[in-house]
Order: C-alpha cells, then structure tokens, then sequence
C-alpha cells in the first residue's frame, strides 16, 4: 500500500516536472546555452600561435555588446579546457562608448571574442581592432564570415551548426582542425573538404 | 582382468607397450598445448585489434559527438563495414544514450543494446564486445562500442585441429616401429637367465654359470647370481661339518645347565631364609610401634598415598581402609579450627626440611576430638626435594589436660598470691596506723613524765614518775622494735646507703651512750686501729641504730667492769670491711645460748628476762638490719667473763684514696652540742606556708624568739607567688593545704627555679612521706606536732647559725639521751608548770601553755580570736559535710580542727578530731556521727567560753580549765 503510494508520486511527479523544465527554459535560452558549450569545443579544436601573448593559466572569451548568454555559462564555469581555466569577459559595445586603450588591450588578449547582436554595425572596426593577435572571432550574425570573422553560427532544422572561415583563421596564424571543419556546414577556403561534406 | 592381461605379457610386449603409450601421452598433451594456447593468442590478438579500431573510431568521431553532428558520425561508424566479423557498432553520448549505431544486413541476430557494456571487453554467446571510451581534452564525450562474431578464431580452431591429428597418426606409428627394435637389448640377456635358473633347478647343478653380456643392472644382477651358486655351494659343505660337532656341543651344555640349576636352588633357599629374617623382624617392629601406642606414618609425597601402622585403631578407632584417601583423608580427621595450622605449619617445614612436631585435635571414630602430638622428618631425595615425610602420631589427651590442670592450679596460686599481697599490704597498713595511734599517748605519757620529774615532788612521788616514764620509754622501745621488725618481714625497710662520717657517727654513740654507762658507773670507751677512713658507704642511720642496740644491751648485761666499742678495718677475700666490736665484762653468754642468741624472742633465759626486761627482738632486729647492709653479725662469749657482738660491713669505698679518721676535728662540734642548754640564735628571712591560722601563729612566734623575721602564706598559691616575689632564706611548707598542697608547691617552686630551702611540715608520721617530699624537691623534712629541738636543728641545718646566742630557757631536766622521746608535741613538751595533772584528757583550755608558746598576751588575744572564727567557720562546713556524708571532708576537717585544737592546749576536743578524723579516713561514717555529736558539743561550749569578753580574766585564774570546769562556768554565767 505504502510502495503504491510512493510509486504513485513519482509516476505523477515526473511529467510535471518535465513540463515546467521545458516551459521555464525559453527557447532563446536554449540556443544560447548550447552555443556556450560550442564556444568551449571550438577551444578545444583551435590551436593558438605561441606567440600569442596570454597568461599562462587562463584561456578568455570575450563578450562584445549586449549579452544574449544570460546564465548559459553557468553550467560550464568552473569546466577547464586545455589544462586551463576558461575566463568570460564581458566588453561594453562600442557604439555606446569608446574603449579605453586598457579595454582594447583586453579584447586583443582574448583568444576567442563572441560578436554580440547589438555590434552589428561595428563588426568591421571590432576585426580590425583584434586584427594581428590571433582572436578567434565568433557571432551568430549572417555575412560575418564576409566581413573577417572566423565563425558564424546559423541554424538549420532547429539545429545550431556553422561555418567556418578557414582563410581568415590562417592569416591570424590559427590553426583550426580538420576534426572542426569537416563538421562545419561550410568552409571558405577549403573548398575540397567541403565539396566531399556536402 | 585388464590388470591379468598386462601382468601375463612377455617383457617384449610391456616394452613396446609402454615406449608406446608413453608417445602418445607426450604427443597429446604437446597438441593440445600448442592448439589451446593458438586459441587464447587468436583471442588476445583479436580483443587488440578490435579495441584498436574502436580508438579510431572515438577518434573520428569525437568533433560529431562534441558538436552533436549525427550525420557525420554515422559516416564514420560506416567504415566498419569493411569488416565482415564485425556484426554491430554503436556510439554513446556521454548521457550513456546511443548516439548513432550500425547493425550488419545479414546477421540473424537481434542487437538490442541500449546501455553500452561495463567492461572493456567481454566474450558472451560467441561473440566478443569490445567499448572504448571517446575522450576530448581529457574529457569523456563518448563511448565506442564493437561486436565481433569470432568467425576468425572458430576457422583457425578447426585448421589447427586437423594439423594435430595427422601429427599424431603419423608419430605414433613411427614410434612402433623404433620399439619393436630396442627392446631387445633389454629383454634379450634376462631370458637367458632365465634359462640358465631353468637349468640348475632342474638338474641341481649348483656349478653351473650364467654368462654376463652387459655392464649394466641386469650384468651386475648376473654377477649376485654366481656369488649366490658359489655360496650354496659352501653352505653344503659347511652343513655336513657341523652335523658331526653338534652332538658332543648338546652333552658339555646339558652339564652346565645341571651345575647352574644346582646353584640356584642354594640361592633360592638363601633367600627364603633372609625373608623369613626380614618377617620376622617387621613383625617384631610392627608389635614395638604398635605396643608404643603411637600412630606411625609415612606419606610419600609423589603419590600423596600415606601408610599407617601402629596402634591407628587405638588411638583413632579407624582401620586401614578407612584411612584410604592420602593426606587429603588425614586432614578431613583434624579438627576444623586446626586445619590451616596444620596445612601451613608443614608447607612451611617442606621448604625448611626442620623437623615436624606439631600439635593438634583429630577426631575419632566415636566422633570426639583428641589432642595428638605429631613429630615427624622430611626425607629428601638426592635433589633435595622433599619427597616423604616419616613419623609418629600420638595421643596426649592426658598430658594436655594435666597441662590444663596445671595451668588452673597456677591461675588459682596467682590469686591466692594476690589475696596474700593484699592481705599483706592490709597488714603494713594497720601497722602504720597502729604507730599513729600508740606513739601519740605514748609521747604525751613520757613527755609529762619528764615534765613532772622536773618538778620539786616528794621522793615517793618521783620514784612513781620515774618508774611511769622508764615504763613509758620501754613500752616505745618495744613498739618501735616491733614496728621495725614487721617492716623488716614485709620488706619495707629501705636502706639509705651513702657516704658517711665516720667520726661524726663515732662522736655521736659516743656522747649518747657515755651517760648512760656513767649511771652504772661503767667504763665506756670507743676505740679505734690505726688507719680507718674518715667517711664510709653505708646507711648510717640504721647502722646507729644497730651499735647503739648492742652498745645498750651491754650496758644493760654488765654490772661492772667496761663496754668498749672497738672499730677496725678488715680485708676479707680482697675486699675491706669496717668491724664494730662491742666488748663487755656482763653476764656472758653460754656456748648453747650463742646459737639461738639472734632468734626471735629469745632471751638468755627467763631469769634474765625478769631481771633485765626487753622483748627480746633486738638482737634479732639488729641482725635483720646488719644483713640489709650486706654485713654479718657475730659473737663470741664465756660466761661470766663477759661477750663481744662483731658487725662487720663493707667500708664501700677506697679506703687507700680516703683520709684517715680524726673523730677530734668534729668532736667539738659535738661537745657544744651535747653540752647545749640555751636558745641559737639566728638571723634570716623565713616563709611559712600554712593554712591553719594557730598554727601561722605558734610557729611565727617561735621562730621570731630566735630571731627570724617571718612572713605568712595562708596556701600553696600564696607560698608561691610570695616566695617568686621576694627571696627568703628558708621555706617551711605545709603539706595538707587547700588550693594547692605542699608538694605541689615545692614542685613548682623548683621549676621555677626558686633554690631556697624547703622544709615540708606534715603530720603523717610514715615512713614514705619523707621520700614523697624529697621527691617533690624539698630538702627535709619535719613532722607535726613540731618538736622545737628538732625545728631549730633543721634550722640550723640549713641556715648559716647566728654567732650570737641568747641564754636559753630549755627545760634543764631534759637529757640528751633521751632523743627518742623527743617526738612529743610542742605543746606537750612546754607543758603547764603548776596546774593539776588529774583529768588531762578533759583540758579544753591551757593558758600556761599559750603563754609560754606566744609569749605575750596580746598575741594570746590574737590567735584565740582567730581560733574562734576559725572553728566557727569549720565547725558549719564539718556540719554540712556530715550531712552529705563525704568522708574525706569530714577527715580533712576534723585534721584542721584537731591541730587547732591541739595548740591551744584543748586535749578533749583534739582527742575527739583525732578520732573522728581516722573514722573519715577509714570511711567508718557510722563511727563518725557520735563522734561530730560529741565534738560539736564540746567546740562549741568552747567556742562559746572564748568568745567572751572575760575570758583571759578567768583563764589566768582557772590557769587550767577542763570540761568540767567549763560547765561548771558556763552554768554560773547563766
């Protein structure tokens, strides 16, 4: 009667529970959440050149513009990649106010810079600005990869994918591994590889 | 039956059989190794490679597991296609779901893999699965898992298979052939042998010889076997020898047998005869401890097992058997209480090894305990352990209840003893108290005896007075003689030995005795040797005594003629004794009566006896005393020429090292003394310490006459603190005073550091109470009543006399022999002049006396009205005391109020106190109440006589007055 019972609750708890997993996430918070965790993999499928001048400890994403992340770097704060701690940084965007020389120093010893929506219009001067210090430069706005960014994020079948921009990769001396690119949706500049993908 | 078959094959057939069988065991076990171990390699080979591909595969596959791109994961896992084994693949997310799987078209088997398994790899149902984790950046992202159906490893199994039949087909017929060749060379020299056996059992033919082939064992067995022929063959020989010796070796030992068969039965016949000894002496030994009426015992204390013999039925009632049980059944029979004695008394004797002798209770069969007494000795062995204990129980019931009656008898003989002691000290008691009681009369009878032949009597009258105060002496004489003699027999006689004068003690018998022996117009003499010491060891006191025994009963037996003391010094065995000859021309003694002459109350005969009175103890008196000072008395007589009494003691001190005797040097000391007849004179400072206001008086005023000032303490307290606050030059302390007592005060004095002289006053008479005084520190002594004399001598004893002397107004009658009389009272002595001697014991009043003794009237007025309050005052406490009945109160008042009494010369009332007072000391109350009734009747007419204003008036007319007188008085002034 008492194990029925007990049965009984979690047999009805369960689906609730469920429900108001699904409802309180938006699907906006979702999608961030899951770029977070593509953000982290890229790290660990990029190689960085020795010269790029960075603490020895730390690895850092920098956040330029309006933060969509939210919470989503929650769940992967404290992960380590590379032997190394992976620090975020957040950047004011630029259209707001001009960066200190301090701040453009920070963005440029970022290793992988996130290009936030409200930085649409700024794209080109941000590039230009990290130009020569081997960031790797992300945002999920369409023509960035035309622009000088190295990864786009789009999706396809409610599935976040990307593409890469190899040629842009190899002239801030980043490496980028075969591994990654065979899974991007497409390559500039490794026409080859994408040929066989699609 | 298999076993039957392979026993009856030739040795052709074993060795072939075995050469074989040995083969193909060899060559199976090899096969199988070979293939078993081809099988594990296979299987080893193939978990690598298939582990090997899954690393390949993870490693493809991790950026599709890290991005989640399905698509190309399942381009990846594709390639295993080119794997025909392979039957199933699959890839799990880290969540553990599967990611992407592939699954071979034409297996017939259902994969159903939902979980990847747990360990690396795992053969199950044929098949071989085999996961790999997938890891990005040391991050687990996935696991790759594989399945091989083994179809690899089941060919190579069945190839192998073949191989090894063939192998072993081939082997083992190569292996008969070979076989069938050698075995030969084994078989071949042991069937001729065999042969050769055949052929000397058959023919029995022992000289036949088998032929060796080979140097191996059958070769060397070859050789025993001709050794063996060669032996039999000796043997035969030998046999046949010996066969002819062996019937003369049976005749030479069927003749020693008879010869030893001889010598045994003398042994045994020896040997019965010695335990026939054996017997009979344990039977004699048996009866001798048996008739001892001992128990013997020997217990063994290995075993623990004891073996009785003895009287045990006797003494016990027990028999043998039931003695069974070892120690453990003798110490169950030993009374309760005497157990742990026992057990310990003999645990403790093991480990010492003394001998046992122990006493106990035991009980019998009839169930009563006796004592026995057992003694035994441990025996030890050559370790010195003890290994038996031996001895004897026996039974001393008797001798412990004569050790009882004994023991009650000597119980009874102490108390009688104890009764006897006491009944003894009863008896010294009495005797003090008789000497109390009888001298005090007897002073007073002598001391007016004196008095009155002092008087101017007709010559009648003073014949009657000398004859009472001769009779007097004579009676004190004997008391005292008796008194000494008790003492002497209880042992209550303590000597004083120290040392002393030699001349003083000559001086002094001299000067005593010369006037006695002038009265009978004798000649008498001291006369010393040459070369006596000048001062002796010994107790010069008795000593006096003794000579002055001997010197009197001289005179007393010598009608004419002398009495000499002769003095000498004599060295017996080395040592020097002083000898005191006293030499007389009397009567003698005759040589019969010389040895009954120191026996008690024995006289030379009754002639003498009337003729010259005495008790007939002084010779036996002196005797006793001379013993008491280690020396010997002895005489030497003839009738009728006279006798000479010999005391010799021990001078007690080197004589070499003393100056010789100059008796002249102190005899004029002594002159001056004998010849005194006036007052000393003295100067000082004297404390009395005295409770009794007449008596602060009378003796206040006698020591001023003789010029000592005087200060007066009414107690011990007082005596005390007057004599810390001021330094005087002698103290005389009463003994008997309220708050603090006489002893105590002297004793405290002392302490104090206080070194006057002390002179203790007490009118206990014993013997004993000088040694209390000295005791408490005083220097001497005086006993009450004072006599004068006595009081200025100690005086002088201890004050430095005044060169000035005042001419006395001593009574001239008074000799100076008569010392031993002295002991009357003051009051006595300084008797009444004029006054009627009838009715003396009636005098209540004496103003002759008081007069004499103060001197001046108005210190007469004084004392008498201190007397007065005095008596008044203790006449109410005697009252009350009487009524409470304490006896000690009573006989502590009624002393006080007889010394009072006594100094205003009231005789009546001191005779009724005095009585009174020993009824309160003997606790006689019954005897004290008519005694009180009769004292207070008298006090109190007294009191009342003095307490008027006229008294001195009619005193001085009445001079005397008695009870009757008083009466007579107090009637007219109603």
């Amino acid at each position: 009667m008492r194990f029925g019972t007990y049965n009984l609750i979690v047999l009805v708890l369960i689906p609730v529970m469920f429900v108001n997993t699904v409802k309180a996430e938006p699907v906006q918070t979702q999608e961030y959440k899951i770029k977070a965790a593509f953000l982290y993999n890229f790290i660990k499928f990029v190689d960085w050149p020795d010269e790029k001048p960075t603490n020895e400890k730390t690895i850092t994403i920098g956040i330029i513009g309006k933060n969509p992340f939210g919470k989503a770097f929650e769940s992967v704060k404290d992960k380590q990649v590379k032997d190394k701690k992976v620090i975020i940084k957040q950047f004011q965007s630029l259209e707001e106010s001009k960066l200190s020389n301090n701040q453009i120093e920070a963005l440029r010893r970022c290793h992988v810079l996130f290009v936030c929506h409200s930085e649409k219009q700024q794209i080109r001067k941000i590039i230009s600005t990290v130009k020569d210090h081997s960031v790797l430069t992300i945002a999920d706005m369409p023509d960035f990869l035309e622009s000088g960014g190295m990864i786009y994020f789009l999706k396809e079948d409610e599935k976040i994918r990307f593409e890469i921009n190899n040629t842009a990769a190899k002239q801030e001396r980043l490496k980028i591994r075969s591994k990654l690119l065979r899974l991007a949706k497409r390559v500039i500049g490794e026409e080859i590889s994408n040929g066989v993908k699609k | 039956m298999n076993k039957t078959k392979l026993q009856n094959m030739s040795i052709k057939q074993k060795l072939t059989a075995i050469i074989m069988l040995a083969s193909t065991v060899m060559l199976f076990l090899g096969i199988t190794v070979f293939v078993v171990w081809g099988q594990i390699d296979a299987r080893k080979q193939l978990v690598s490679d298939l582990r090997n591909y899954a690393g390949v595969i993870g490693d493809n596959t991790k950026a599709a597991l890290a991005f989640s791109d399905k698509k190309d994961a399942v381009e990846t896992l594709s390639a295993v296609k080119a794997k025909d084994s392979i039957i199933f693949a699959c890839i799990y997310d880290k969540q553990g779901d599967i990611f992407v799987r592939y699954e071979r078209s034409n297996t017939s088997e259902k994969i159903q893999s939902l979980h990847p398994p747990k360990e690396d790899f795992s053969f199950e149902n044929g098949h071989l699965s085999v996961i790999r984790q997938i890891e990005l950046d040391g991050e687990r992202v996935g696991i790759v898992c594989l399945l091989d159906d083994m179809s690899e490893i089941h060919s190579r199994l069945v190839r192998d298979a073949t191989v090894a039949v063939g192998t072993l087909v081939s082997v083992l017929a190569i292996a008969y052939l070979v076989s069938s060749r050698l075995q030969k060379l084994i078989s071949g020299p042991i069937l001729s042998l065999a042969e050769v056996v055949r052929t000397v059992s058959e023919k029995k033919d022992y000289s036949t010889r088998a032929s060796k082939q080979n140097n191996d064992e059958i070769g060397s067995f070859i050789d025993a076997f001709n050794e063996m022929l060669d032996q039999i063959q000796k043997r035969d020989s030998a046999l046949v020898e010996a066969r002819d010796h062996l019937e003369t070796r049976v005749n030479e030992r069927t003749e020693e047998l008879t010869n030893a068969n001889k010598r045994l039965k003398l042994e045994v016949a020896e040997r019965k005869r010695a335990q026939e000894t054996i017997q009979e002496w344990k039977n004699r030994y048996e009866a001798a401890v048996l008739a001892s009426g001992n128990i013997l015992y020997d217990w063994d204390s290995r075993t623990n097992q004891v073996t009785y013999g003895g009287d045990l039925g006797g003494i016990l009632g027990y028999t043998l058997e039931e003695m069974q049980g070892g120690l453990k059944r003798w110490m169950e029979l030993i009374h309760p209480e005497d157990q742990s004695y026992f057990k310990n008394t003999i645990e403790h004797l093991i480990i010492t090894k003394e001998p046992a002798h122990l006493e106990f209770r035991m009980r019998k069969k009839n169930g009563e305990y006796i004592f026995v007494e057992d003694t035994g000795r441990f025996i030890t062995n050559y370790r010195g352990e003890t290994i038996r204990m031996l001895g004897f129980v026996k039974d001393i019931a008797e001798r412990k209840r004569a050790e009882d009656r004994l023991k009650h008898e000597k119980e009874r003989a102490d108390m009688m003893a104890r009764e006897a002691l006491s009944a003894s000290e009863a008896k010294s008691q009495f005797l003090a108290n008789m000497s109390h009681e009888i001298r005090t009369p007897m002073n007073a009878i002598i001391g007016f005896s004196d008095i009155l032949a002092g008087e101017n009597l007709a010559v009648e009258q003073k014949q009657y007075v000398d004859t009472i105060r001769d009779s007097g002496q004579h009676l004190l004489q004997i008391i005292n003689d008796i008194l000494d003699f008790s003492k002497i027999e209880a042992g209550k006689l303590d000597t004083e030995i120290v040392e002393c004068s030699l001349a003083v003690l000559l001086n002094s018998i001299e000067s005593l005795m010369r006037p006695t022996a002038r009265e009978k117009n004798l000649d008498f003499k001291v006369i010393e040797s040459e070369g006596l010491p000048s001062q002796i060891l010994t107790d010069h006191a008795r000593l006096r005594q003794c000579l002055i025994n001997l010197i009197n009963n001289a005179i007393k037996f010598t009608a004419n003629g002398h009495v000499y003391l002769r003095v000498s010094l004599k060295e017996i065995d080395k040592e020097a004794f002083i000898c005191f000859d006293v030499e007389d021309t009397g009567i003698g003694i005759s040589e019969m009566q010389q040895q009954c002459v120191f026996d008690l109350f024995t006289q030379i005969d009754g002639t003498a006896s009337r003729q010259y009175g005495g008790t007939g103890l002084g010779l036996a008196i002196t005797r006793k005393l001379v013993e008491l000072l280690n020396g010997k008395l002895s005489v030497r007589s003839e009738q009728g020429k006279g006798s000479t009494f010999s005391i010799t003691i021990p001078v007690g001190v080197d004589v070499t090292k003393q100056p010789f005797l100059d008796r002249y040097k102190v005899a004029e000391h002594i002159e001056s003394d004998t010849e005194k007849k006036e007052l000393p004179m003295f100067s000082g400072h004297v404390l009395i310490a005295e409770d009794v206001k007449t008596n602060q008086m009378l003796t206040k005023s006698l020591l001023n006459r003789v010029g000592l000032e005087v200060t007066i303490a009414e107690d011990g307290n007082q005596a005390v603190q007057k004599a810390l606050v001021r330094e005087y030059d002698l103290i005389f302390m009463d003994i008997q005073m309220p708050n603090m007592n006489g002893y105590e005060a002297t004793r405290v004095l002392r302490e104090r550091g206080i070194t006057t002289p002390i002179i203790a006053l007490t009118a206990n008479a014993m013997k004993g109470d000088d040694k209390k005084c000295t005791d408490a520190g005083c220097d001497d002594y005086l006993p009450k009543p004072l006599d004068r004399e006595r009081l200025f001598d100690k005086i002088k004893k201890h004050l430095v006399l005044n060169e000035k002397s005042m001419g006395g107004n001593t009574n001239p009658s008074e000799s100076q022999a008569d010392e031993l009389t002295k002991s009357c009272s003051i009051g006595t002595s300084e008797s009444s002049q004029s006054g009627e001697p009838t009715n003396m014991d009636e005098r209540i009043l004496d103003w002759d006396k008081l007069m004499n003794i103060v001197g001046d009237e108005d210190l007469v007025r004084e004392i008498v009205s201190v007397f007065v309050n005095e008596n008044r005052e203790r006449l109410d406490k005697l009252t009350t005391e009487i009524k409470a009945s304490d006896t000690e109160a009573i006989r502590f008042y009624a002393h006080a109020i007889k010394g009072a009494c006594r100094n205003i010369g009231a005789i009546r009332i001191f005779n009724i106190a005095q009585s009174l007072e020993s009824a309160g000391r003997t606790k006689d109350f019954e005897a004290a109440i008519p005694l009180f009734n009769e004292l207070k009747y008298e006090l109190e007419r007294v009191l009342s006589l003095l307490s008027s204003s006229n008294w001195i008036e009619i005193a001085k007319q009445e001079k005397v007055i008695t009870s009757e007188r008083l009466e007579a008085y107090l009637a007219c002034r109603e």
